[in-house]
């Protein structure tokens, strides 16, 4: 898909030869899992739904259950779910949507023929050399420039979260309007959609109940952006993040959330992160079939939860990785059976029809070559796999507990890399070049051909970062590595790159809201 | 079966995770009249030597832990027989733990509890989601010499200044030592909450509990 917006300055850094801001590329079709072994899964994950069941915290939607047909045990909060639920559930579920930041004309399209690079979460900020600090609200912004000036980034996500990242006269207002008021920075800064999946993190208003408030409220906050419900329907700005806890559990207020957004027609992700060994099996194929079970049983959920003249459609997802039984750490998502185990879940996913989010990252500390095999290693494999929407780029450690600014303008490249390599190779007549050849002939030069000249931009992707000068040139521009470059890319980035300003109408809309919410809870 | 043989037989099996083993041969001790107290130094034993064994790279977690169970099960009927021959069983010293209000991650706190278990501690876990009241009523009630605290959010690690705030209210604070954990902590957080040090893993936990209670 073709984002229309032009920008200067993007155009200067970014590689002629792809186009600027090309957001999403096909999705690839490895597989690490044949249909018959997916039948299996398929099979093992209902047996489990049906045998073992799973606990869901939540009176309304063990109701909902109850009345689809599932045994539900009230007083253990367990329910177990028949095979014809879940195929209910699969068959009526939407399986595609728009995705959107401020300008829903910029959407991409969530379905199982795209691929998207989506930017991770981190507290903290790392630098190169693996030092850690707090980050602050400053940090936030500069997140949100650099990503928003990478143009292979298609998603970003919440910079740096935490506590740290408020500012300091902010600290005293409550949870939901601090969360609200990062996200209105967010919009100031970001054109590209935002994934606020993950900002829901909990506090003491939330544990009194009122998580169901914090939704509505960031619901209403999207719906005075889009201009109605409806137009938000169209194009949603966010997504329910309704996780499983592994193995087998549901949180009381993950299920409040996907209530909420499951009433408004919303999409949600769904699906959970077993850690291979720890809460999930130590076998791949265990690992999977536990987070089948956990995604379906979501799923079921979000069916039966769902406004019927609006069903809210699912963005499956899975955060696997493994925990390593040597260091007793996790998730390893950079691990090759972090990496092949997400990979596989596009196999899964997309037999029934549905998109899926991986999650890929290296554990390493600093910015070394660790980091970037694993993060190379690891994109390239689940982009191949067909996976859907990669979240992570720009973080560092094992969970993602740092973002590094330099990850960033690194991982930006390296999707310039995978999204050259999954174009592919257009064959027609013009491009086999018979008659080129031909014109040429032994001994000849392709280099000032006419033919050259129409194809190479087309053809070539052209690094902003790595370097592929001769030597000499590269002693005389300092002999610096790719982490250097990175270093200077994000100054150049953070002195001259202002993104678009907030429509002015809308923007005040925003602020109006989150005024309102302010007075609400200093009533309260 | 001669106390020594016994003894040697136990520390094997704890070392080899011979599950089915480790609980008839406290029986027999138990049988045959052994000091219950000289009985389980050997699986001490045998679980330090585990425990460097894993910091070393030597062994993975899960054959650690399954030592662990296997020591669990000779423990379980030896500290009975302590308590019935009314004698104090020579624990390291009480840890109360749990994870803080608002916070379900439980894995690295369950490993650290494990950990501390083997090196010979008495852990009472509380579990996950535990209120700052529930600490300190614990805390009251137990009388441990060190609470632990995990937190894995950067907004629930703000309930470990709650919670030290609410020990001194409580007058427990110089009753007992405070340390915390969880993946985004450090030191810093350590000195800005008020508790006595914090442990980046399972085994750095074990070796600060040691310093905090001077047992080195
Ligand atoms: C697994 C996991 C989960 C699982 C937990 C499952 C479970 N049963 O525990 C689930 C999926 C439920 C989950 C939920 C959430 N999570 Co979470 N989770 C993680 C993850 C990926 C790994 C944690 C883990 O188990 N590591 C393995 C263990 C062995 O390591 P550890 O926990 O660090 O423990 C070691 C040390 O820290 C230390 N230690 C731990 N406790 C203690 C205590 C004492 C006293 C001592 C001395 C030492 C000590 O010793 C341990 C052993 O070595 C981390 C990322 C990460 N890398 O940490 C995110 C992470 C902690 N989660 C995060 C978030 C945001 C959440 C959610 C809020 C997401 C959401 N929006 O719903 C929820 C919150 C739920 C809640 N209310 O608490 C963020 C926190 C970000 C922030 N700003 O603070 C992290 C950093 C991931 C991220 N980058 O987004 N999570």
């Amino acid at each position: 898909m073709i984002n229309s917006g032009f920008k200067p300055w993007i155009y200067w850094y970014s590689s002629p030869g792809v186009k600027s801001g090309e957001v999403g590329i096909k999705a690839g079709s490895y597989r690490f899992l044949s249909d018959s072994q997916v039948k299996d899964l398929d099979y093992a994950a209902k047996e489990i739904l049906r045998r073992t069941g799973v606990k869901i915290p939540n009176e309304i939607c063990l109701g909902l259950l109850e009345k689809a047909g599932a045994t539900v045990d009230f007083k253990e909060q367990r329910v177990r779910i028949p095979a014809s639920l879940v195929d209910e559930a699969i068959k009526n579920t939407p399986k595609s949507f728009m995705f959107g930041g401020r300008d829903a004309k910029k959407a991409i399209k969530i379905d199982t023929e795209h691929s998207y690079f989506v930017h991770g979460i981190g507290p903290y900020m790392i630098a190169t050399d693996g030092s850690v600090r707090n980050s602050t609200a400053r940090d936030m912004q500069d997140a949100y420039r650099v990503l928003e000036a990478c143009e292979n980034v298609d998603v970003a996500g919440i910079p740096v979260g935490g506590t740290a990242s408020t500012p300091e006269d902010e600290m005293h207002l409550p949870l939901t309007v601090r969360r609200l008021r990062k996200y209105l920075m967010m919009l100031d800064f970001m054109e590209k959609p935002v994934d606020t999946s993950r900002t829901y993190v909990i506090d003491k208003e939330d544990e009194a109940g009122d998580i169901r408030q914090a939704a509505l409220d960031q619901i209403q906050m999207e719906i005075a952006v889009r201009g109605s419900l409806e137009e938000l329907q169209k194009t949603p700005m966010s997504l329910g993040f309704n996780e499983a806890v592994s193995p087998l559990m549901y949180l009381p207020r993950n299920l409040e959330k996907l209530l909420v957004y499951a009433e408004h027609g919303l999409p949600m992700f769904i699906g959970s992160g077993p850690m291979t060994n720890a809460t999930g099996p130590a076998t791949m194929a265990g690992t999977l079939s536990l987070w089948l079970a956990e995604t379906l049983t979501g799923l079921v959920l979000g069916y039966l939860a769902g406004n019927p003249d609006y069903r809210p459609p699912a963005l499956w997802m899975c955060f696997t990785g493994l925990f390593d039984q040597l260091t007793a750490h996790g998730p390893i998502m950079g691990a090759p059976e972090g990496v092949i185990v997400q990979s596989a879940c596009a196999d899964i996913a997309h037999f029934y029809g549905f998109s899926i989010r991986g999650c890929i990252g290296s554990p390493s500390k600093a910015l070394d070559p660790q980091a970037g095999y694993e993060t190379g290693v690891g994109l390239l494999t689940s982009v191949m796999a067909g996976v859907n929407y990669h979240v992570s780029i720009g973080t560092v450690g094992p969970g993602e507990v740092g973002v590094s600014l330099e990850k960033i303008v690194l991982d930006n490249e390296l999707a310039g890399y995978i999204k050259r390599i999954m174009r592919g190779i257009e064959v027609t007549e013009e491009t086999l070049a018979v008659d080129v050849i031909d014109e040429v002939g032994p001994g000849g030069t392709f280099l000032i051909h006419p033919h050259t000249r129409k194809w190479f931009r087309k053809e070539q992707y052209f690094p902003s970062l790595f370097d592929r000068r001769k030597y000499e040139d590269w002693v005389r521009r300092g002999k610096k590595n790719a982490v250097q470059r990175a270093e200077e890319r994000v100054q150049e980035i953070l002195r001259d790159y202002w993104p678009e300003p907030l429509d002015k109408g809308i923007r005040k809309r925003i602020e109006d809201h989150v005024k309102m919410i302010e007075k609400r809870m200093a009533k309260s | 079966m001669k106390k020594e043989e016994l003894i040697k037989k136990l520390y094997e099996a704890v070392k080899d995770g011979f599950i089915e083993e480790s609980g008839p041969l406290a029986e027999k001790s138990v049988e045959l009249g052994y000091d219950p107290i000289e009985v389980m130094q050997g699986i001490t034993s045998a679980l330090k030597e585990v425990g460097a064994d894993f910091n070393d790279g030597r062994i993975f977690l899960t054959e650690l832990m399954f030592c662990g169970e296997t020591a669990k099960e000779a423990m379980n009927i030896l500290t009975k027989e302590i308590k019935r021959q009314k004698k104090t069983v020579p624990y390291l010293g009480r840890v109360v733990i749990g994870t803080v209000a608002g916070d379900i991650h439980d894995i690295g706190k369950s490993l650290v509890v494990a950990m501390l278990v083997a090196e010979g501690f008495e852990v009472i876990d509380l579990g996950i989601d535990i209120s700052d009241e529930t600490f300190i009523d614990n805390v009251r009630l137990l009388k441990p010499n060190v609470l632990g605290l995990s937190a894995l959010v950067t907004t629930t690690m703000l309930k470990f200044r709650d919670i030290v705030v609410a020990l001194e209210d409580a007058d427990l604070r110089d009753k007992v030592k405070v340390i915390i954990g969880g993946a985004l902590v450090n030191m810093e957080h350590a000195e800005t909450s008020g508790a006595d040090t914090f442990g980046s893993d399972a085994i750095d936990a074990v070796i600060k509990v040691r310093a905090l209670l001077d047992l080195d």
